[in-house]
Parts: structure tokens; C-alpha cells; sequence
């Protein structure tokens, strides 16, 4: 049977009388074979049309069945709509494949973003009335001081607490030492927030002051790696770092605040005792978090804070507190505005793209649904001439996009869920509270609202035309009949989607060209080859620091005599790595206001560090290896330290020291460039290096460069580790490249994530005028064939219909360009380096767009261009 | 048409039927009429005809199992149908009675 055939007898189902429809129906295909027998497969459709139209007919004229009929079609419309949409669509099973897999991808991707939006910055925190927890800056470089004053004076803050993050410690007792991540926090910090723990009671009291008890909370994970979730693991202790401490309470999961990488809590001891100078007062920034005091706003938290200028805390603080301190810097957030502070915009970016995607796939599903519409105006013509309402036949395209998007958003769930369960780990690094993110009831409504209106919009489009139009036009033969009016509908969907394409890769082309100017941004040292280790030795086995230096120095040793190592080094803190410690520095001679003293990095180096990490000397000499050894103290300073503390004179001779003009001093011997360090687009601050012998550490960085391939160079470090102490494990090992690459892993997120989008709206657009194109070609294909025919060149058919394709192509960049330059604005933010009016990301995005044009109308220039003339006239 | 009266197609459907017999199916009356008439008609007009028969009680129909295939709705004359097709046969010989030498002359 033909196809024609077989569409009039799918139409002849529904108009033969019901009771008959089961035996009639076949009487019609045996007359259509007859028919056909005699006077061939056209004449047979034709008859068997007139069968039709006079079944229809006859229901027509029969109220007492039409009445039976409404009641029933009132009955089962929903379900029936729906069926037959179902069976509608498997009939077209490529059509119906395409349509939702380009659904599930609008809808996934929406699904998931939403999800993160809803689990990162909408979901409450954890804590009870967690709206009044604040966190608190009081001041540049907060320390205990300001903590301990905060709690004993402030009347807008009824708690608060401290706590700083990314404590390394190693745990030890199993075969291996392994090393683990945690916090330290106050008593009051676990008091403050209000969460129960899942066990105990948490720190005693006076565990956070000096000389309490060495405590620890553990993470849920934790417990549950390390005790197996034993309920009886209260009392029992851990070693860490060479010192024994109690367990005393196991944390609710999943915990994400202060990190969800904390496997475990410890007691922050703060006091003036341990702390010192330098660090109780103003040196180590801790975190402070507060809970308002009833009545209180974050605005009076704030004034009382600005208060402090002036105040006991200048007077009394004995190195260094600029006069305006509190009065600039103190700043008072909403808990949850600051966990989720600088992520916020870029879920806002990633819910807009995904929404934009979202409404090119609308526009693209409804343009294939109105192509198949245009294949079926005979049937709707004869379903308008039998009386269906115009009403139900818009509603028969719904039925149609509402299927389609209910089998887009299950597929579309199915890939959030898998995309979000496969990306967890990546985005926990670079968003706060993902571990918490799922995909929710909530998400799921979110989800079916999106679809019910992408189904609705899908069909409305499909339905505009061919539904308005009068049963007698529609019923003449729809090719011919179908003027402009779809094409024009199609053409501006087409239209909006390249432009949404456009927009999109001008936003990845923006921040391609970002990353390439950030890769271009020398550090002014050369990680190039060189590995890096974190090494931390147990404080309970090396409390002294001639024991912590005499075990680094060994270290050092070992690097040095290594076959495989060209050279290594041990330092304090390495550019990229734990940045170097700010703290003031005075200079004899050249400062002089104690309230104005010049922030500085203080690196804490070996004499072949400089050369390890091909840091250029300037002038003077470098450290070298007698520096190390006792005598009289020296230093390095970089070139920008000479420029803002010396003012370009020579530093050498001078004398620096830390804090303040009573502290020790050492002598500057040399000038070095000034390396950069993160985030890599800061300019350097001034910076001075010293030796490590005389103000050691427990936490060093170990950097070597391998004769070999890096993980030689990881090895030979293991190994001089292992020969000094076995017992201390190694942490963020890996090649130093890596270290910086890291640092622009958001935007390298953000590219990936655009540019992904952006590539699935620009094929979705190059699909849309490939359509579009193929169907004015197929109806065309008379009109070439008779130009042919009379003697018109192939060439001038196909650069017509190119012209034709590269014309939408055109208008949608132009459109794209135009709304690109607000909708740049949005992504400036994310930029470092680049304008958001970069010509360059602005001018190659049109050229990309001509080339994915080409592609798509290439193949049907070339079919216009093959068409039979005597073939399609024939066909007439 | 009344009840008594005796439709053209009505009439032919009916012989149709008597010719077929045991191959009475829709289709086949369609393709019979096509063929002893040699003037097309459809399948639904044909429908229409026999649903009315039926209600006459001129025709019956029953299902009947095919081999390989659904079953197909087989139609037969009554003894009512015979009787008015009888009658009708009776009505046209007698209008028919002295016009033969007058056809053959003109044809």
C-alpha cells in the first residue's frame, strides 16, 4: 500500500463508524488492493479519499451519534489526546528521538543548575535560626586579639566564635601515617551554630585555651572509615601528629561549613600565652562567625565594629593597627551571603545559559513539530471538515509537545542526576554546599513546570499555523498550498536561535580568551618541570624548632644528593602553594609612622631555593650556605619591596624586621624579582625572604626539579622523607604546573561549561537551518526543475539557496552581536583580563557562525541542484 | 423511500448478494456492482445500503472466522429480501410487458 494509502486508512479509523471499525476497515484496504489492480496505486488513494470524506460525511449528518461521540470524546480526551499522540510518534520514531534527546538536554541541564541553585544559595543552613549567624571581619587581618575583645565587649553579637580552616595533621597508629584535613574551632563556634553533634558533647571547657586537652570531633565520613560508625568510639583517642587526643563528639552529615572537606575538629587554642606576638595580635587572620543578639542587625554589629577605631584595641595592640583599620575594613555579612559570596553570580550566569538553552531547544522542537504539522495539514483538514473545533486540533499538537517533553524531562532527569552524582567531587572543590545539593521533590516540580511549558510552547508554535486556515484550502494538496507563512515562522525561530547561539559563543570566546591572556601572565619564576610536596612534621616528636629545623635541613640534604633530582628545596611557603605569611615589617631608616607600616610577604627560604625556582637576583648576593648557620641575621627583598619602602634607593645594609623597631632585625644582602603568587592577576606585594634555619616550621614545602619524568622527581621526595622520617606523610604532591592552572580552574569551568551550551545551541541552530533550507528546497524542487529545464545554470540554483541559508545565518548573528553586548556584561565579572567588548571574541564569532551555516545548507544546494526536471514534472 | 419502497442500489446490492453467495463480503459487492454495471461506486455508499437492509430486514449479516486473517461480515438475502425482490421483478415485467419490439427497433 502507499503511503498516501496507508494515511487515509489511519484516518479512516477514526471516522468509520465505531461498532464496524473492526471488519470495515480491512473491507477498505481489500477495495484499495482491488482498485489498485485495476487502475493503479493513485487511483486507489484517490477512491479510497472519497471513502473517507463520505464516511465523514455520513457521521455528519447523524446527531444522534454525534451527541454519543462528544460525550465520549468529553470522557477520554485527556487519555485519548495522549494516545494518540503516543502512537503518532512511534509512527515517526526518528523524529520523535531527536525531538526528546534535544529536550532531555534543555531540561537535564536545567534540572541540575537549578538544583545547584536551590541546594547552594536558596536551601537554609543546617543550623537553627541559622538567619542570625553572621560572619565577621573586624578589621585587616583580624586576629585572637579582636576575637577575644568581640566576645568580652560586644553587645550586638550574643556569641562568637573563631575558626580557621585547612589544618593538616597526620594520623598516625595505622601501617601508614595519613594525612589528614581539618579545622580548628572554638568552643563557642560548635555553641554558636547550635547543631547537635551525632555523639558526645563536644570540646570540654578550656580545650580551646591554652594548655587544655588535646580533643577531637570527627567528621561523619571519618567515623564511619576510620571506626566503622562505632557508637562506643567516645573515649577511645587518635594519634595526631605525635600527640594523643580524645575523641569527643562525631558531627551530623553532611557537614559543609567551615568546609566540607574537614575530616575532623580541632580545639582552636587562642590566648595571648600561646599566640604570641604576631599572632594573637594582628597576625593570623582568624575567621570569626557571630550570632546576633536579640534586636541586633547586621548593620549595628557592624557600627559597633567601625567603633573600635580609636578604641582599647588600637591602644593596647603593641605592633601595628593602621588608624582607620576597623573604621574601613570591618564588615559584617549574613552567614549564608558569605559561604556562598562570590559563587552566587556564577549559578545566576549558569541559570541564565541554561535557560537560554532551554528556549532554543523550545524553539527547535516546536519548528520540528510544526514540519510534521505541515505533513499532516490533510489530515487536520479533514478532522476540521468533520467538525473537529479548531480548539482540538491546537490541542491534538499540544497533546503532542506535552508527550514529548514528559519523555524529555524523565530522560533529561536521568542525565541531571548522573551528571550531578559524576561532577559532585569537581564542584565540591569550587562551590560550598554542593555535598548537600540533590535533586529534590522540589527540583523535580521545578522540573515538570519547565517541561509542562517547553510541551506547551513546543505545540503552541506548531499549532499557529495550518489549524486557522479554512478545510477547503488545507484539503488542496498541502504542498502546494503551504505558502509563506510557516517558512516565515520557521525562519525567525531559526532566526532566534542562531542569535542565541551567537550570544553564547561570544560569552565562551570571551573567556577562552581570558584563560589564553591568564596562561600568558609570566609568575616571574618558572615552574616549568619542577614537582612539589607538602611536608608536616609531627609538633608532639619535633616540639623544639632546632629539631623541626634539623630534620628539614636533613631533608634538604638527601634532595640535594639525589641521582635523580637536578636540585630541591625546602621552604616555608611557595608562590601558589600555602601563600607566604603577611604581617608589617619596620626598616630602620626608611619607616618611621607605626601606624603606617607597609604590609609584607615573608618568605622563609633555602639558599638553593632561588635557583630551584629560577628567581632572578637583581642585586647583591643570594643566601647562602654559612646564612644558614647562626651569625648575624640577613635578607632578601624583592624588587617592589625596594620600590615602596626604599623608593628606589639601595636596600642593601638596611635593617629589617618584622612587626615592629623592637623586634630582632636583619640585614638586607640582596634584591631578587618579585615573583607573583595567587590569585595570579594580583600585582606582587612586597616580599623578603630569610632563612629557614632561623624561624622554622613544621609545615614546609618541599619543590625539586627531576632529571626524569615527574613522577621520579615524587618518588626521589618520598624517598628523602622516608630516609629522614617514615613516619611523615606527604600532601599536595604533583607537578608545580598543576599548582597554577588550579588557580584559573573557575574559569576554566566556566569556559567548559559555556562552550559546552554554546555547542549545543549552534548545532541546534545549524539543525534549524538545515531544516528549514532542506524543506524550501524539497518545495521548490518544481520550480528548480522547470528552471532547469529551461536552461538555468546549477550554479545560480545553488548559490541561491546558500544565499537563502547564510541570509538566516546572517540575521541571527547580526541580532546575536546586538544582545551579545549587554549579556557580555554579565560575564565581565568573570573576566580578569579580557574587555567584554573584546573584538577579537566579538569578530571571530560571526566567522564561526558562517562556517556551521555552510555545513548546514551545504547538502541541500547540492540536492536543489540535482533535481530531474522530468522526475518532478512527472511527479505533478 | 418508504419502508415498502425498493431503492436502486438497494436492488442491486441485493442481486449482488445472490450472486456472491458464500463470497458476500463488502469488498467483493463492491467489485461485483463495478464490474456487471461497469459504473464505479464506493465502498461506504455500498455500507450504507446494506446497514439499511438490514433494518429492512431485506439482508442479514453475520461475522465469519477466516482462515489467516480477521473475521469478515458475510451478508445474505432473507426470505423477506427474496420476496421483495420477487415482487419487484414482477412490477418491472409487467411495465416492461409490450415495449420489446420498440427497443430492439430504436437500439
Amino acid at each position: 500500500m502507499t503511503r498516501s494509502g496507508r494515511r487515509w486508512l489511519e484516518i479512516a479509523e477514526r471516522v468509520v463508524p465505531a461498532e464496524d471499525r473492526s471488519w470495515l476497515l480491512d473491507e477498505l484496504e481489500r477495495m484499495w488492493t482491488y482498485r489498485a489492480d485495476r487502475h493503479g496505486a493513485a487511483a486507489a488513494d484517490a477512491a479510497l479519499r472519497r471513502e473517507v470524506l463520505k464516511f465523514a460525511g455520513l457521521r455528519l449528518r447523524d446527531p444522534a451519534r454525534r451527541r454519543l461521540e462528544e460525550v465520549r470524546r468529553g470522557m477520554g480526551e485527556l487519555g485519548r489526546e495522549v494516545r494518540t499522540a503516543v502512537r503518532s510518534l512511534r509512527r515517526a520514531p526518528g523524529f520523535a528521538v531527536v525531538a526528546i534527546l534535544t529536550l532531555a538536554i534543555g531540561i537535564g541541564a536545567n534540572a541540575l543548575v537549578y538544583g545547584l541553585v536551590d541546594g547552594v544559595l536558596f536551601e537554609e543552613l543546617p543550623y537553627p535560626n541559622s538567619e542570625r549567624l553572621v560572619r565577621v571581619w573586624a578589621g585587616e587581618l583580624a586576629g585572637a586579639a579582636e576575637y577575644d575583645y568581640i566576645r568580652e565587649n560586644s553587645t550586638t553579637l550574643a556569641e562568637a566564635g573563631a575558626y580557621a580552616t585547612g589544618i593538616g595533621v597526620n594520623l598516625e597508629g595505622g601501617e601508614e601515617p595519613v594525612r589528614l584535613t581539618g579545622a580548628a574551632v572554638t568552643r563557642s563556634f560548635l555553641d554558636l551554630l547550635g547543631t547537635p553533634l551525632a555523639l558526645g558533647g563536644g570540646f570540654t571547657p578550656g580545650a580551646d585555651r591554652p594548655g587544655g586537652p588535646d580533643e577531637v570531633i570527627l567528621s561523619h565520613e571519618l567515623w564511619a572509615s576510620r571506626f566503622g560508625e562505632d557508637p562506643e568510639v567516645l573515649g577511645r583517642s587518635l594519634q595526631l601528629d605525635g600527640r594523643t587526643h580524645a575523641v569527643v563528639g562525631v558531627l551530623p552529615p553532611p557537614h559543609d561549613f567551615p568546609s566540607a572537606q574537614d575530616d575532623l575538629l580541632l580545639p582552636l587554642r587562642l590566648g595571648p600565652e600561646v599566640s604570641g606576638l604576631g599572632t594573637y595580635w594582628g597576625g593570623i587572620a582568624y575567621s570569626i562567625v557571630g550570632r546576633l543578639a536579640p534586636g541586633a542587625t547586621v548593620e549595628r554589629v557592624t557600627e559597633e565594629l567601625r567603633a573600635y577605631t580609636g578604641g582599647p584595641l588600637i591602644e593596647n595592640n603593641p605592633i601595628w593597627t593602621p588608624e582607620n583599620n576597623y573604621r574601613e575594613t570591618s564588615r559584617v555579612v549574613p552567614l549564608q551571603e558569605a559561604l556562598v559570596g562570590d559563587v552566587e553570580g556564577r549559578l545566576w550566569l549558569l541559570l541564565a545559559v541554561v535557560g537560554i538553552v532551554l528556549l532554543v531547544v523550545a524553539a527547535n522542537v516546536g519548528n520540528l513539530l510544526l514540519a510534521r504539522g505541515m505533513a499532516r495539514r490533510r489530515d487536520m483538514a479533514v478532522r476540521a471538515a468533520i467538525g473537529a473545533s479548531r480548539w482540538r486540533l491546537v490541542r491534538t499538537q499540544i497533546a503532542e509537545g506535552l508527550v514529548l517533553a514528559a519523555a524529555g524531562t524523565v530522560l533529561g532527569l536521568g542525565l541531571a542526576l548522573l551528571a550531578l552524582e559524576a561532577l559532585r567531587p569537581t564542584l565540591m572543590e569550587m562551590l560550598p554546599r554542593v555535598a548537600g545539593v540533590s535533586i529534590d521533590p522540589g527540583i523535580l516540580a521545578v522540573t515538570a513546570a519547565v517541561a509542562v511549558v517547553v510541551g506547551l510552547g513546543a505545540g503552541a508554535i506548531a499549532s499557529v499555523r495550518g489549524v486557522g486556515q479554512s478545510p477547503a484550502l488545507l484539503m488542496r494538496d498541502a504542498d502546494n498550498s503551504a505558502r509563506g507563512g510557516r517558512q516565515r515562522l520557521s525562519r525567525l525561530l531559526v532566526t532566534a536561535q542562531v542569535a542565541a547561539a551567537v550570544v553564547l559563543l561570544v560569552s565562551a570566546g570571551l573567556l577562552m580568551r581570558d584563560l589564553a591572556a591568564l596562561g600568558a601572565i609570566d609568575p616571574q619564576f618558572d615552574p616549568e618541570g619542577l614537582v612539589t610536596a607538602r611536608i608536616t612534621l609531627a609538633e608532639g616528636r619535633y616540639q623544639s624548632p632546632e629539631a623541626q629545623w634539623q630534620v628539614l635541613d636533613r631533608v634538604r640534604a638527601r634532595l640535594g644528593s639525589d641521582p635523580a633530582l637536578e636540585e630541591g628545596t625546602v621552604a616555608g611557603a611557595i608562590p601558589f602553594g600555602s601563600g607566604p605569611e603577611l604581617s608589617v615589617a619596620w626598616v630602620d631608616g626608611f619607616t618611621s609612622n607605626p601606624n603606617a607600616l607597609p604590609v609584607v610577604a615573608r618568605w622563609r627560604v633555602t639558599p638553593e631555593y632561588f635557583s630551584t625556582l629560577g628567581i632572578e637576583l637583581v642585586q647583591g648576593r643570594l643566601l647562602e650556605e654559612a646564612d644558614m648557620e647562626g651569625g648575624a641575621p640577613v635578607a632578601l627583598v624583592d624588587e617592589t619591596a625596594v620600590e615602596e619602602i626604599w623608593e628606589g634607593a639601595s636596600p642593601i645594609g638596611s635593617t629589617i624586621r618584622q612587626f615592629g623597631p623592637d623586634s630582632p632585625g636583619a640585614t638586607v644582602v640582596g634584591v631578587v624579582r618579585a615573583v607573583r603568587t595567587a590569585p595570579i592577576t594580583a600585582d606582587p606585594r612586597p616580599g623578603w625572604y630569610l632563612p629557614l634555619s632561623q624561624s622554622t616550621t613544621s609545615a614546609a614545602w618541599i619543590v625539586a626539579r627531576p632529571r626524569g619524568a615527574a613522577g621520579d622527581g615524587l618518588e626521589a621526595i618520598r624517598a628523602a622523607v622516608d630516609a629522614v622520617d617514615s613516619g611523615t606523610p606527604l600532601s599536595e604532591s604533583g607537578a608545580y604546573g598543576t599548582r597554577i592552572s588550579d588557580r584559573v580552574a573557575e574559569t576554566r569551568f566556566l569556559l567548559v561549561v559555556l562552550s559546552g551550551f554554546a555547542g549545543v545551541t549552534l548545532l541546534l541552530g545549524g539543525l534549524g537551518v538545515y531544516g528549514v533550507t532542506a524543506y524550501s528546497v524539497r518545495r521548490r524542487a518544481r520550480e528548480f526543475g522547470v528552471r532547469m529545464a529551461l536552461g538555468a545554470g546549477a550554479r545560480g540554483i545553488r548559490t541561491e539557496v546558500l544565499r537563502d541559508g547564510l541570509g538566516m545565518a546572517l540575521g541571527g548573528s547580526i541580532l546575536g552581536l546586538i544582545l551579545a553586548i549587554p549579556a557580555t556584561r554579565a560575564i565581565g565579572a568573570f573576566l580578569l583580563q579580557v574587555d567584554p567588548l573584546d573584538p577579537v571574541a566579538f569578530a571571530l564569532v560571526p566567522f564561526a557562525m558562517a562556517v556551521a551555516t555552510l555545513f548546514a545548507v551545504y547538502l541541500p544546494a547540492r540536492r536543489a541542484t540535482r533535481v530531474d526536471p522530468v522526475e518532478v514534472l512527472r511527479g505533478e | 423511500m418508504g419502508r415498502g419502497g425498493l431503492g436502486e442500489l438497494e436492488h442491486q446490492v441485493m442481486l449482488a448478494l445472490l450472486h456472491l453467495g458464500e463470497d458476500a463480503y463488502t469488498a467483493p459487492i463492491v467489485a461485483e456492482l463495478e464490474e456487471r454495471t461497469d459504473r464505479t461506486t464506493t465502498l461506504s455508499s455500498v455500507y450504507i445500503v446494506l446497514r439499511r437492509l438490514e433494518e429492512k430486514g431485506w439482508a442479514a449479516s453475520r461475522m465469519q472466522p477466516v482462515e489467516s486473517g480477521r473475521d469478515r461480515r458475510i451478508f445474505e438475502v432473507t426470505e423477506e429480501g427474496l420476496e421483495r425482490l420477487r415482487e419487484e421483478r414482477r412490477a418491472f415485467e409487467r411495465l416492461w410487458e409490450g415495449l420489446d419490439s420498440l427497443l430492439e427497433a430504436r437500439g
